[in-house]
C-alpha cells in the first residue's frame, strides 16, 4: 500500500468529508456542545480517543468473530454495545487514574455512545475494507475533523451571543444556519483529492 | 459480586433472545435479498448484451486475484459468444463504486450500468446519467480508454474510468484469447 | 393519563425535530428528497414502537444499573431487523438511506423515549407515545424533504412540478442546503408557535 493513499484517507476524512459538516455524523454533540470553546475543545478529546480505540476493537470484532462464525448481521448490536462498553471502561480508567482528566472530559463521556460519528465511522470502516492501518489513519482523520468543526463552530457561536437577533432565530435556527455557512466553506476543499 | 452475576447474566439472555430474534429474521429475508441482488444483475446483463439470450459466469484465478474486478460472465445466442459483461468495483468518493461493463466480441464497449453507488447527491451521482453512460457506448476496449471527467465529480468519474479500463485489461489480456 | 395529549404531544409541542432538536443526523442528512424523508421516518417510526413497547414489557425486570445496555440491544434488534427488511423489500430506499439506517441505533429520540417514557409507563401508553413522536419525526422529515427537493430537484416526490424556466439549485440537496432549509424551518415553527402562545 501507498503513503499518498493514506494521506488521501487522511485529508479527505480532515476537510472533503469532514464527518460534521458534509456527512452529517455527529451533528447532536455539534450543536449541543459547542456554546464554549473549552467545553468543545474537551469534546474534541474525548471523541478522538473512543473514535481510536473502537475503530481497532470492531475492526477486529468483525473480522475474528463476525466474519468467521458467519453471523454479519450481529454487526450493528455488537459495533455499538463494544462502544457504549468502551465508553464506561474509558471512564473508569480516567476516573481512578487522572482526577483533572476526569473533571475537563468527564462530563461529555456518557454523551459519546449516542454520537453517531462513532457508530458511524466504524461502520464506514468495514464499509469501505480498511485494512489496520488505513482505518487507524480514517480514525484520527476523523476525530481530527470533528474536533475542528466543534471548535470553530463553538468559536463562531461565542460571539454570536452578543448579537441581536429575531427571536424566532435564536438558538438551534440560527446554529444551523451557521452550520450551513461552514459547511459551503468547507466544500470549497472538495477538489483537494 | 452475585448483584454482578445476574446482571450479566440478564444482559446475555436478553442479547441472546436478540441474536435469536435477528438469526430468524435473516434466515427469511436472506434468500429475498440475494434473489434481488441476482435479478438486478440479470436486468443490467441483458441490457449490456441484448443479443445474448444465456449468460455463463467465467472463472478464472486472475478474476478471483482481482480486488477490482467482481464477477464475468459470457453472454451465447444460441451458442455462439456475443460478448462479456464485467463487474467492477473503483473506489470512488463515497466508497466503492459497484458498476458493469458489457464489452462485445469484436472488442467494442456495448455500455456501463451503476449498479451500487454512494457518491455525493447532485455531483458525484451524476456518473449515473444515461448522457454520461453513453460516452463509453461504442469506443474500443483497450486499457488507456478515458471519457472527460463531470466538472465537480472528478474523482467519481475518474473512478468510473478506472472501472471501464480495468474492465478493458481483463478483456485485452485474458477473455479475447 | 390522557391518550390523545400523549399522542399530540409529539407532533406539535413536543416535536423531536423541530422542538427538541433530536436525531438531527438522519434528518439532514436523507431529506434531499421527499421520499427519502418519508422512508426514514417511517423506519425509525417502527423502531420506536417495537423498542418503546418491549422496554415497557420488560421494564420490571431489568436491574437498574444494566438498564441502558439493555435498552441498546433491544434498540438494536430493531434497527437490524428494519434494516434487513428493507433490503429486501424496499432495495432502492435502503440504498438511498445507506449507513443510516443502522445509525437509528444512536438516534437520541428512541433512546430518550426509552429512558423518559416507555422505561416508566405501559404498554398501551407506550405505544402511543411511540406514534406520536414517530408521526412528529416522520412529518417533520418529509416536510424538510419537500422543501429541499422543490428547490434542489424542482420536484416533489419525484413528480416535477415546477415551470420549465425553473433552474433547479443542486446545493439544496448538498449539506449547505440541509442545514440552511432546517435552521429556516425551524424559525418559522418557533415564530408559529409563538404567536399561538401570545394569543
Amino acid at each position: 500500500m501507498s503513503g499518498s493513499s493514506i494521506f488521501i484517507i487522511l485529508v479527505s476524512a480532515i476537510f472533503v468529508n469532514n464527518f460534521v459538516l458534509s456527512r452529517f455524523l455527529g451533528i447532536c454533540p455539534f450543536l449541543g456542545v459547542s456554546k464554549q470553546v473549552e467545553t468543545a475543545m474537551g469534546m474534541g478529546m474525548a471523541v478522538t480517543f473512543v473514535m481510536a480505540m473502537a475503530s481497532i476493537i470492531t475492526y477486529v470484532a468483525q473480522r475474528f468473530i463476525l466474519d468467521k462464525l458467519r453471523i454479519e448481521y450481529m454487526q450493528t448490536i455488537v459495533f455499538i454495545l463494544v462502544i457504549a462498553s468502551l465508553v464506561q471502561l474509558v471512564e473508569m480508567v480516567i476516573q481512578k487514574t487522572s482526577y483533572s482528566l476526569y473533571q475537563s472530559l468527564g462530563v461529555y463521556l456518557p454523551l459519546i455512545t449516542t454520537n453517531c460519528a462513532v457508530l458511524g465511522l466504524t461502520l464506514l470502516n468495514i464499509q469501505n475494507d480498511y485494512n489496520l492501518v488505513e482505518l487507524i489513519v480514517h480514525a484520527i482523520g476523523a476525530a481530527i475533523g470533528f474536533t475542528l468543526a466543534i471548535v470553530l463552530f463553538a468559536a463562531i457561536r461565542e460571539r454570536m451571543e452578543l448579537s441581536d437577533l429575531p427571536v424566532a432565530f435564536k438558538g438551534f435556527p440560527i446554529a444551523l444556519i451557521t452550520a450551513s455557512l461552514m459547511s459551503l466553506a468547507f466544500m470549497g476543499f472538495m477538489g483537494l483529492v | 459480586m452475585r448483584d454482578m452475576i445476574k446482571m450479566g447474566l440478564i444482559l446475555l439472555l436478553i442479547t441472546s433472545i436478540a441474536g435469536l430474534v435477528l438469526g430468524i429474521t435473516n434466515s427469511m429475508t436472506e434468500g429475498i435479498i440475494l434473489e434481488r441482488a441476482m435479478a438486478g444483475d440479470i436486468a443490467s446483463m441483458q441490457v449490456l448484451l441484448s443479443e445474448a439470450d444465456s449468460f455463463e459466469p467465467v472463472d478464472h484465478e486472475e478474476i478471483s486475484a482481482s480486488s477490482m474486478i467482481k464477477e464475468v460472465y459470457a453472454g451465447y445466442k444460441g451458442g455462439d459468444l456475443v460478448g462479456f459483461t464485467i463487474k467492477v468495483a473503483p473506489g470512488g468518493y463515497g466508497g466503492p463504486i459497484e458498476m458493469m461493463v458489457g464489452i462485445d466480441a469484436t472488442a467494442e464497449i456495448t455500455g456501463i450500468e451503476i449498479l451500487e453507488q454512494t457518491e455525493t447527491p447532485g455531483l458525484g451521482t451524476k456518473i449515473t446519467e444515461e448522457s454520461y453512460k453513453t460516452q463509453f457506448t461504442g469506443l474500443t476496449a483497450d486499457s488507456s480508454i478515458a471519457v472527460d471527467t463531470i466538472a465537480g465529480a472528478t474523482v467519481s468519474s475518474e473512478a468510473v474510468n478506472n472501472g471501464v479500463r480495468a474492465a478493458a485489461a481483463l478483456y485485452e489480456d485474458i477473455l479475447n484469447n | 393519563m390522557n391518550m390523545g395529549k400523549v399522542f399530540g404531544r409529539g407532533i406539535v409541542l413536543d416535536n423531536p425535530i423541530f422542538v427538541q432538536a433530536l436525531g438531527m443526523c438522519p434528518t439532514l442528512a436523507v431529506t434531499n428528497t421527499a421520499i427519502n424523508g418519508l422512508g426514514m421516518g417511517v423506519a425509525t417510526t417502527a423502531v420506536l414502537l417495537g423498542s418503546n413497547l418491549v422496554i415497557s414489557l420488560i421494564r420490571n425486570v431489568i436491574p437498574p444499573k444494566i438498564r441502558i445496555p439493555s435498552f441498546i440491544v433491544v434498540i438494536a434488534t430493531f434497527v437490524t431487523m428494519v434494516g434487513m427488511l428493507m433490503k429486501a423489500y424496499t432495495p432502492e430506499l435502503d440504498q438511498a438511506l445507506g449507513i443510516f439506517i443502522p445509525l437509528i441505533v444512536v438516534n437520541c429520540l428512541i433512546l430518550g423515549r426509552a429512558e423518559s417514557f416507555a422505561s416508566k409507563n405501559g404498554a398501551g401508553a407506550s405505544i402511543v407515545d411511540g406514534l406520536g413522536m414517530g408521526v412528529g419525526f416522520t412529518l417533520a422529515l418529509v416536510v424538510l424533504g419537500v422543501v429541499r427537493e422543490l428547490i434542489g430537484f424542482g420536484s416533489v416526490f419525484g413528480m416535477a412540478v415546477m415551470p420549465e424556466a425553473f433552474e433547479p439549485m443542486s446545493i439544496m440537496t448538498m449539506a449547505p442546503g440541509a442545514f440552511l432549509a432546517l435552521g429556516i424551518l425551524m424559525a418559522i415553527f418557533n415564530k408559529m408557535v409563538y404567536s399561538k402562545s401570545k394569543s
